[in-house]
């Protein structure tokens, strides 16, 4: 390891640490639930160690700038999609595997009411939208 | 060298997710499985960038964090409402 520098590899081993830890937890744990929790956490530190190595590595303006911009929006939207996922199965009524806890929404399978309610916002919208225009 | 380590590393985290996406046995595992392959591509993407000194890989990689990202927000709201937009 003669080429070995700190500021550069050391959160490049940390990131893919982190990421293959995460890809254990995708495969290995048991609901979509944990699963989610693997992913949508983990991988966020991961790849942020990564793209802090890989600006060191590349130590350039515009590469910055653009590792910049894609750790920005990965800090986002990762737990904004693991959200959308776990809300969605769950009002398509997947039941979570592990037990013990307490459903104080109470609305599980119940995503035709989610559907019905949208689909008459959409139509009130429509009308109103129509009423401007005419 | 550690660029390599860290390439084979995610490499084989894009495989133990593919299996995950074949498998899954539900469609909600499929979509965070395929959401968080995107994430692991972005970030193969910004190794191969190190590793070749391809700087072109960057802007690939934003590209495809994006198109991730929106592609679960459209799988998800046309599994749960049905429409995608309109």
């Amino acid at each position: 390891m003669d080429d070995f520098r700190l500021a550069r590899d050391l959160p490049i081993l940390f990131g893919a640490f982190f990421v293959l830890t995460a890809a254990i937890g995708v495969v290995r744990f048991p609901d979509l639930y944990s699963r989610l929790h693997a992913s949508s956490k983990l991988v966020t530190l991961g790849s942020a160690g990564i793209f802090l190595g890989v600006a060191f590595a590349l130590s350039d303006a515009a590469a910055f700038t653009r590792l910049a911009a894609v750790l920005l929006f990965q800090f986002l939207t990762t737990p904004l999609s693991a959200y959308l996922i776990a809300q969605a199965a769950y009002l398509r009524g997947l039941p979570p595997i592990l037990t013990g806890g307490v459903d104080e929404w109470g609305a599980l399978g119940r995503a035709d009411e989610v559907a019905q309610a949208d689909r008459e916002a959409q139509r009130l919208l429509a009308a109103e939208s129509g009423e401007d225009e005419g | 060298m550690i660029i390599n380590l860290a390439l084979g590393i995610v490499t084989l985290s894009v495989l133990l997710v593919t299996y995950r996406v074949l498998r899954g046995p539900s469609w909600g595992d499929r979509i965070m499985a395929f959401d968080f392959l995107s994430v692991n591509l972005v970030v193969l993407f910004a190794l191969i960038a190190v590793r070749t000194g391809y700087l072109v890989m960057l802007d690939a990689a934003l590209v495809l964090s994006l198109l991730g990202f929106l592609s679960t927000v459209a799988l998800t709201r046309y599994l749960l409402l049905g429409r995608v937009m309109k």
